[in-house]
């Protein structure tokens, strides 16, 4: 074959070209300590890579969700242990009171009432922004005289008496406090020991349709011989509970029905334990009585609700526990995950520069013969 | 007989050719760079001899012609590699182009804003009536939609770029028919009146190189040297004394057809026709690659916004509302989150019953859980993988192309060496003829000296 001038320096320039991409290449990939930059570089190595960012972000995402679903269990748990012992306060007086005086008694009272206010707020505990126990009526509290107005009709007005009351009244709120209707015996009539329901038409002492909302009443109620009645506050929630994705295709349900620990009931309705503010309101309304055997009611009672409570913290240790174990499976997973896309993604340093030394000895070669070949040609030497 | 002007008149002769031959060189030697220019050589041949008693009796040479060299097969071998050639320079550029659009290497891409939407929604499940979660949710499917619409803009684009280059291509392809019918002209009037029309061969050899990159090209020599060029499989550019162009219109699609235009302005459709060069590159690209992308992407937002839109509808947002899609429109370009949704984020529907607003998160745990549900290929593969092996048969095309494109620039290197091997200027060579010419011209020269003294001393008997 004729080689010409050109056909050398082309050859040359081409191969001197290639070199330079793959120095160019090399040189990029150890510097960002990266193998793949664009799809192209490997197209299947590029595919598993964004499938393991994105089973790193999710796996981050469920470890979230296992977070959220522990503090939740940790809370709820906070919350019953200070319902049970401001219970074991209620139940120390109630076992003292059996054999108290009528003024020890009247004091008692007013101390069962702050510790009903104070059960009643725990019943009513926030998580986040969230009521805790109302099910999915997260905006509700669980337990209080309230009653909603929505799609302009009202709700009947639900609240416990723990005597016979023939005089009730009921004050309706607005979202300030202020008293906006007065439902009096006469609208009401008389009140019986236990669950009662009032109908209420949702218009205001001026006779005006009230706006859509949850409006808070209060209860008066006396009894034959005039003497104050307790009342009690009936759940508001529904039987909703709270669902957390802890995997692909496994969610862990938290129970949110505050009623399963204050007033268990049938599917019918009907008590299947003990209602704890009843049984509060009774103390309150026996210890103002001055009824030594319906004091010592109650604190066996108070006793049964112990173990209530008992049972459901006691239902929440395995969820604990199946949190705990997938929290440790993400938590082992992800660092495996981790290793793959390094793996796949990253530049094997070692052979990335036993290349780079290989085609830095090609490229100078090269170069060395461009120098010694291109230069010289017959004119050097005519003279 | 044989006498001493005879001798002077074979040097003289010689003298002129060498002369020749030198400015042959010379020639050579001036165009060792210049691109498609082929070698030439002197033809020399010896003169008729006189017949005498002794036997003949030479009359020295005679430079007849000066050729090229040249190889015609090489020459047309060379022209249907570079249509391949210009036809994967034009896919590898242009793909090259559009994978960055799927460019998930720094991680900033529709892969990860799609695995955001999804965590969004798992992180309303924790808290379905939370205002910063549904802003969230608002937020990151608002960013998946731009990025839909990002990368759906971002190929219409490439889309109307390798247009602007057809466009571009289409005037080269009229310029070089016109510079070749021109030549054309030279070339046969110049062989007509008996010369040789070498360096007007080279340039129509070059021109036709040239728009053999840039689309299929089919072309032959009639007897009278006129070159006849057909492209686009068969369809007539240059013939005897007629030439047709080259034109573009905008098809319904919005995108340029090229047409076949005579001299009367009749035109006809042959982009389906073109089959190589640079041009086949990009309407391949267009019409194949893009349209392909483009399509898997539409696939893929059509069927999240279906997805996502039947689970919504049917859950009830924090107001109760219910029945409302969340997604509207059902292509990546025009996809966008309802309107009402963005105006009433109490509107995203995280519960799937009435009675169980506001604390009820069933259906954000159906919305979240689509991200594992095999609803893409037939109900083969999730989203995310989905569109993973979209990124991957990017990248497979690219590194084809890329590949194919080495391959053949490698094919055109060696045809183009070995055009080289025959028709290059080798420097090394011309130098050793110029010595080669210069002694001959010496001698020459010398002959004269030598016949000028013999007709002195001749002149010296009188």
């Amino acid at each position: 074959m004729r080689v010409t001038t050109n056909t050398m320096t082309d050859t040359l320039v081409r191969y001197l070209a290639m070199q330079n991409s793959q120095l160019f290449k090399l040189q990029q990939n150890i510097s960002s300590q990266k193998r793949i930059h664009k799809p192209s570089d490997d197209p299947v190595g590029m595919g598993k890579i964004l499938d393991y960012r994105n089973n790193i972000a999710t796996v981050d995402q469920y470890l979230d969700n296992i977070e959220q679903a522990k503090s939740r269990i940790e809370f709820s748990e906070m919350t019953l242990d200070m319902v049970d012992e401001t219970l074991d306060v209620i139940r120390a007086i109630s076992k003292t009171e059996a054999t108290g005086t009528t003024t020890s008694r009247n004091i008692a009272a007013d101390q069962v009432k702050d510790l009903y206010d104070q059960v009643l707020g725990l019943a009513n505990s926030k998580f986040g922004k969230n009521y805790m126990f109302s099910g999915y009526q997260t905006d509700t509290p669980a337990y209080s005289h309230s009653v909603e107005i929505s799609g302009g009709t009202a709700n009947t007005i639900n609240f416990g008496l723990s005597e016979d009351s023939p005089n009730v009244t009921i004050k309706i709120q607005d979202s300030y406090g202020n008293v906006i209707r007065t439902l009096t015996p006469g609208d009401i009539g008389p009140g019986s020991d236990g669950i009662n329901t009032v109908v209420w038409d949702g218009l205001d002492d001026g006779g005006n349709t009230l706006t859509d909302g949850l409006y808070a009443f209060t209860v008066e109620a006396f009894n034959g011989s005039n003497d104050p009645v307790a009342d009690y506050a009936l759940y508001n929630g529904d039987d909703g509970n709270v669902t957390y994705i802890l995997g692909e295709g496994t969610q862990l349900s938290l129970d949110a029905d505050g009623r399963n620990i204050f007033a268990p009931e049938n599917p019918d309705g009907t008590p299947a334990g003990i209602n704890i503010f009843e049984v509060m309101a009774d103390l309150i309304n026996a210890l103002e009585n001055d009824d030594a055997s319906a004091i010592a009611n109650q604190t066996k009672l108070l006793d049964q609700a112990h173990t209530q409570i008992s049972e459901i913290r006691a239902a929440n240790s395995p969820r604990m526990y199946q949190l705990e174990t997938t929290e440790q499976f993400w938590s082992n997973y992800k660092p495996k995950l981790q290793n793959l896309l390094a793996k796949t993604q990253e530049v094997d340093l070692n052979e990335a520069v036993m290349q780079l030394k290989n085609i830095e000895l090609a490229y100078q070669t090269t170069l060395a013969t461009a120098a010694r070949i291109i230069q010289p040609s017959l004119i050097n030497f005519l003279k | 007989m044989t006498d001493i002007y005879s001798v002077m008149n074979i040097a003289g002769k010689a003298l002129m050719n060498q002369q020749k031959a030198i400015n042959v060189t010379g020639n050579n030697i001036a165009n060792v760079n210049t691109p498609g220019y082929s070698r030439q050589k002197l033809i020399v041949e010896t003169s008729t001899p006189l017949q005498s008693g002794i036997g003949p009796m030479g009359d020295g040479a005679e430079a007849v012609r000066i050729e090229r060299v040249y190889d015609r097969f090489l020459g047309v071998q060379i022209n249907t590699e570079s249509e391949a050639l210009g036809q994967w320079e034009a896919q590898k550029d242009t793909l090259g182009f559009i994978e960055a659009i799927f460019d998930e290497g720094d991680d900033f891409g529709l892969n990860r804003s799609l695995n955001e939407f999804w965590t969004a929604w798992q992180d309303l499940t924790n808290n379905p009536s939370g205002y910063n979660q549904r802003v969230i949710v608002q937020a990151k499917s608002e960013i998946l939609v731009d990025t839909f619409h990002s990368m759906s803009s971002d190929l219409q684009n490439a889309s109307q770029g390798i247009d602007a280059n057809i466009e571009g291509a289409i005037e080269e392809i009229n310029r070089l028919n016109r510079e070749i019918a021109d030549l054309n002209q030279k070339i046969v009037d110049t062989e007509s009146a008996g010369y040789r029309a070498n360096d007007y061969r080279d340039k129509r050899d070059l021109a036709l190189k040239e728009l053999s990159k840039m689309i299929d090209v089919n072309a032959f020599e009639d007897a009278s040297g006129r070159l006849s060029v057909s492209v686009a499989n068969g369809r007539a550019l240059l013939e005897g004394d007629a030439d047709w162009s080259l034109s573009t219109q905008m098809n319904t699609s919005g995108t340029l057809d090229v047409l076949w235009v005579d001299s009367a302005g009749n035109s006809v459709d042959i982009t389906s026709d073109i089959s190589g060069g640079k041009m086949k590159g990009w309407l391949e690209v267009r019409d194949v690659d893009i349209a392909n992308y483009s399509g898997k992407l539409d696939d893929l937002v059509q069927t999240l916004a279906n997805e996502v839109n039947t689970l919504h509808s049917n859950g009830f947002g924090l107001d109760g509302s219910t029945g409302l899609d969340f997604f509207s429109g059902a292509s990546a370009a025009d996809i966008q989150i309802d309107s009402a949704i963005v105006n009433d984020l109490d509107l995203i529907a995280a519960a799937s019953t009435i009675t169980g607003v506001p604390g009820d998160n069933t259906n954000a745990i159906r919305i979240a859980n689509l991200q594992h549900a095999l609803t893409m290929n037939g109900n083969a593969s999730t989203f995310d993988s989905y569109y993973q092996s979209l990124v991957s048969e990017v990248g497979r095309n690219v590194q084809t192309t890329e590949s194919s494109y080495h391959h053949q620039s490698d094919m055109v290197a060696q045809l183009e060496n070995q055009r080289q091997s025959i028709s290059g200027v080798s420097l090394d060579e011309e130098m050793m003829n110029l010595v080669k010419f210069q002694h001959a011209y010496d001698s020459a020269a010398k002959l004269i000296v030598t016949a000028d003294e013999m007709m002195q001393t001749v002149l010296n008997m009188i």
